[in-house]
């Protein structure tokens, strides 16, 4: 009990000096707008590293939904599409939507502790919905190759326009 | 193109279109591009003989809605683009149409687990567009009536209709996110405890336009594959299993042997 207040009060200290040290940076200089961009991308990566679990739940879905022959092709379309999205999205769908090209040097689009970066992904996590979805429509009888350039063209063109 | 008539709706109709977390813009979407290509392929073999196709696995169907369940959160949620406009709200509003979708699937249905599982996406999927503005119970009242929706419109569509939609993608995401981009014009007003600054109108008519842009670019796409290159897999292929046919190898190879 004894052993465990002390404790208690060398991590307060730890703690407290922390913190100090912390508002000390902070009163030096930009500290608060630095804050406030490192976890707005933060919560920006969050939210796509959440979206990109979404897809291994259209995966399974559809693994379930379909018959024990065509369960392989259900999980290789999504993780696929996922593929040929980013690609679209990365070179053509992105730009295209937000006039904002990643071929520049990358320090200009590194700044704001690489806030586009991660809103890309985001971004991207939403359009890769497009072939996820078709997919479970066209499921078991679809080519794969004709299925997946549709999709890139959707992610590409479609979504940008919309 | 129509992100860019908000401007015009906006002075006609009191507000601009109101699509929070892409109801419509990502969902409606989906689901009605999918729409051509499911009528363009036609149906499985053998889907309307007598035997019926039945789904493989309820276990890895409820796994695969679980994960998008709670992906949904940061879909919804993060939605809002920064730290500083983040909303409880949001959350709420999720969990509670995510709730209203499974209890009507469940009534309705008569305790169907895939359409259970299914009703709670269905509610998700409605909620999207108004979930930064609806009051708590408005939520749970739009997740529902979609995920009534999506019930009684997937056994018209697969049954009655013999669209051979397997995931029911046209009644999950294009219907109930058209509804939900509609529904965000009715319960985001403050007359029914909304928030908002959205105008029935606006959504209406964007949800509409958003539908037939969609149906004709698929068309468009699909239609030419069709036309060109085939879009769909030989019959002997078919019945064989896209498993075995595309990928040489099957989901349980050891059991096979």
């Amino acid at each position: 009990m004894c052993r465990c207040s002390r404790v208690g009060s060398v991590l307060t200290i730890i703690l407290m000096a922390g913190l100090m040290t912390g508002s000390a940076q902070a009163a030096e200089g930009n500290a608060p707008t630095e804050l406030a961009q490192s976890s707005n991308t933060l919560f920006i990566l969050l939210g796509a590293v959440m979206i990109l679990a979404m897809h291994g739940g259209f995966a399974f879905l559809e693994v379930g939904s379909v018959r024990r022959k065509n369960q392989v092709n259900a999980l290789n379309k999504i993780i696929c599409e996922w593929g040929f999205s980013t690609l679209v999205y990365f070179f053509i769908g992105y730009p295209l939507a937000r006039g904002i090209s990643f071929l520049v040097p990358v320090q200009d689009m590194a700044a704001s502790h690489g806030f586009e970066y991660v809103k890309f992904f985001l971004l991207l996590g939403f359009a890769a919905c497009i072939p996820a979805i078709i997919s479970g429509g066209v499921a078991e009888r679809s080519k794969f190759w004709t299925n997946s350039v549709a999709g890139a063209i959707f992610v590409g063109l479609v979504l940008s326009v919309n | 193109m129509l992100a860019g008539s908000t401007g015009w709706l906006a002075t006609t109709f009191g507000a601009p279109f109101h699509d929070f977390a892409g109801s419509v813009v990502v969902h409606a979407t989906g689901g009605w591009l999918a729409l051509p290509a499911i009528l363009l392929l036609g149906a499985r073999l053998k889907r309307y003989d007598t035997t019926l196709i039945k789904v493989s696995s309820i276990p890895f169907l409820a796994l695969g809605s679980w994960t998008l369940i709670v992906g949904w959160f940061g879909f919804n949620v993060m939605s809002a683009g920064s730290l500083e406009a983040v909303s409880g709200l949001v959350a709420i509003n999720s969990l509670m149409a995510m709730v209203g979708g499974t209890m009507a699937a469940l009534f309705i249905s008569k305790n169907d687990a895939g359409f259970v599982h299914n009703g709670a996406l269905a509610g998700l999927v409605a909620v999207c567009a108004g979930s930064d503005l609806y009051h708590p119970v408005s939520a749970a009242v739009v997740g529902a009536i979609a995920g009534g929706i999506f019930v009684t419109l997937f056994e018209a569509e697969t049954g009655k209709w013999r669209v051979d939609d397997v995931l029911g993608v046209w009644p999950l995401h294009g219907v109930c996110g058209a509804w939900g981009g509609i529904a965000a014009g009715i319960f985001g007003q403050k007359a029914l405890g909304g928030l908002g600054g959205v105008s029935f109108l606006s959504q209406l008519i964007v949800t509409v336009g958003v539908i037939g842009f969609c149906l004709l670019a698929s068309w468009l796409v699909y239609g030419l594959m069709k036309r060109t290159v085939g879009i769909r897999l030989t019959p002997y292929e078919e019945l064989r299993g896209s498993d075995l046919s595309i990928h040489k190898i099957e989901a349980c190879p050891e059991e096979s042997m």
